[in-house]
């Protein structure tokens, strides 16, 4: 094993590890914006809409992300460019694929999400909603003081999987171009065909990357739980 | 004088009919307790009456105002919230919440008042329920018994004109049982009107002044604790008294 190699390659696979958590870390935070709102959609049961949610849900639950990030890589500049039809100038649509991977991420990881939200919801018991309603706050009041504090230290060890699971699945992007640590380890290896220490260079920071979010996440649960529950 | 009064009340759950043309007229200072087999609406008919659960029909007279209970306004269900206050069989006291805050949080967000008011209705309430020294506590730091006595406390914090015990007892260990039920006797002796459900008859007994007995969504039989408890007439409340002395 060529122990010289992968200590050279380190740096130049850290100097990649920002796109990698961008990627995540912004798939992530649109996921999130994107979630809450089908997550209350689905759980009010809001006809026809609900639906389209539910199907939304299972189809992404249902697919491999590799197939999901390669249909937006394709689909999305097709579907704008129908879109931008009647616009006279419109031309064919080139996306830089940072974008495509942040749509792909973003979408996969808000199914995921409202999910998680579910099950945060409903591991908040019905009778606290109950009494907070009968001591005579309104229905928003109720959300805002009682459930919703109790659903976030329900939520956290979920939604820590699903970044975790985010920052993993960003070793495929490199099928549309994007050069993160499994791109970069790649390309690096094909010039000396040193793969195995390639790769154990990218499992090292995966490891160690997925262990400080995992680590700060569970910090925060904690602290939350301290704050919440006491 | 009549406090509350409660007219063809009619509930169902998916064309099950839980409840059934219920009518209960409630005078101010009345301990009503509610008795009857399990599943027979008795949790249902408490959170009919303050809505946690919308009846399908029926009115409700309280305080020279009457709803029609088959559709009641935002703004009335707050308003009768604030009339009607109820008590849980699993407490039910805010989890993210101390006890201080569990009686501060309807005072401040339900009946608008300020945090120092609040804040001084909570603590001569947590003093009344002996649990001041434990004002900063979260719920699961709490015994249920001691839970169950913020749970009054949030109750009574809203000096409502009702409250609606649901098995307030039933949860707790036996031990417990004692200074819950002494809580909910000292406020019946201060003349607080209630509805409470409860499987203890003995305690019915003590704080009643009329006890109702439920059966498939239905009032079937209503009077005094001796009538009811003492000499029943009914052979299905015979049973039923049987039935629940023989567990003890
Ligand atoms: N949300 C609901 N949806 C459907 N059915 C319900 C609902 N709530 C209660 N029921 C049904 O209504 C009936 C009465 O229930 P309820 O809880 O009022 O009985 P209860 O007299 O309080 O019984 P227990 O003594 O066991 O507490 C039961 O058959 C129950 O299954
Ligand atoms: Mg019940």
């Amino acid at each position: 094993m060529n122990v010289n190699f992968m200590i050279e390659s380190m740096p130049k696979l850290l100097s990649v590890l920002p796109v990698t958590i961008f990627l995540s870390v912004i798939g992530v935070i649109f996921g999130l914006i994107l979630a809450i709102p089908i997550s209350i959609v689905r759980e009010k049961r809001i006809p026809v809409l609900a639906q389209i949610f539910d199907v939304y849900i299972s189809l992404f639950r249902g697919i491999p992300i590799i197939v999901q990030i390669y249909i937006v890589y394709y689909g999305l500049p097709r579907l704008l460019f129908l879109l931008n039809q009647n616009n006279p100038g419109a031309k064919g649509f080139t996306m830089p694929s940072m974008i495509i991977g942040i749509v792909a991420f973003a979408l996969n990881a808000s199914a995921n999400l409202s999910e998680a939200f579910r099950s945060a919801y409903h591991g908040v018991d019905k009778s606290q909603y109950d009494a907070a309603i009968s001591v005579g706050l309104t229905k928003s009041t109720t959300f805002k003081k009682v459930v919703i504090p109790q659903l976030i230290p329900n939520f956290i060890p979920n939604f820590t999987n699903i970044l975790l699971d985010l920052i993993k699945d960003t070793a495929l992007v490199y099928n549309i171009g994007i050069v993160e640590i499994m791109g970069q380890a790649n390309i690096l290896a094909s010039f000396s065909f040193n793969y195995l220490e390639a790769y154990l260079d990218a499992l090292v920071i995966y490891l160690v990357v997925c262990f400080i979010f995992a680590s700060l996440l569970s910090l925060l649960e904690n602290k939350i739980k301290q704050h919440v529950f006491a | 004088m009549t406090l509350l009064k409660i007219d063809h009340l009619k509930k169902s759950f998916n064309k099950k009919t839980i409840l059934e043309d219920v009518n209960l007229e409630i005078n101010k200072g009345d301990v009503i307790a509610v008795i009857g087999p399990s599943g027979s609406g008795k949790t249902t008919f408490l959170k009919n009456i303050n809505l946690l659960e919308h009846p399908d029909s029926g009115t409700l007279s309280i305080e020279d105002k009457k709803l029609d209970l088959s559709h009641v306004s935002t703004q009335d269900e707050l308003w009768l919230r604030r009339h009607i206050a109820m008590v849980f069989q699993n407490y039910a006291l805010f989890k993210n919440k101390t006890a201080f805050e569990n009686i501060t949080t309807g005072l401040i967000y339900g009946k608008h008042l300020d945090k120092k008011e609040a804040a001084k209705i909570a603590e001569e309430e947590l003093k009344q329920v002996n649990m001041l020294d434990k004002k900063d506590f979260y719920p699961s730091q709490l015994s249920g018994g001691q839970q169950q006595r913020i749970g009054i406390a949030r109750a009574t914090a809203l000096k409502p004109s009702v409250i609606l015990f649901d098995e307030p007892t039933s949860a707790l260990d036996p031990e417990l049982v004692g200074t819950v039920v002494d809580d909910i006797d000292q406020l019946a002796k201060n003349g607080q009107t209630m509805i409470v459900v409860t499987h203890l008859i003995s305690f019915a007994k003590r704080i009643a002044n009329k006890v109702i007995f439920f059966e498939d969504g239905e009032i079937l039989s209503a009077g005094t604790p001796e009538e009811i408890i003492d000499n029943p007439k009914n052979d299905r409340i015979k049973k039923f008294l049987e039935a629940v002395s023989r567990d003890k």
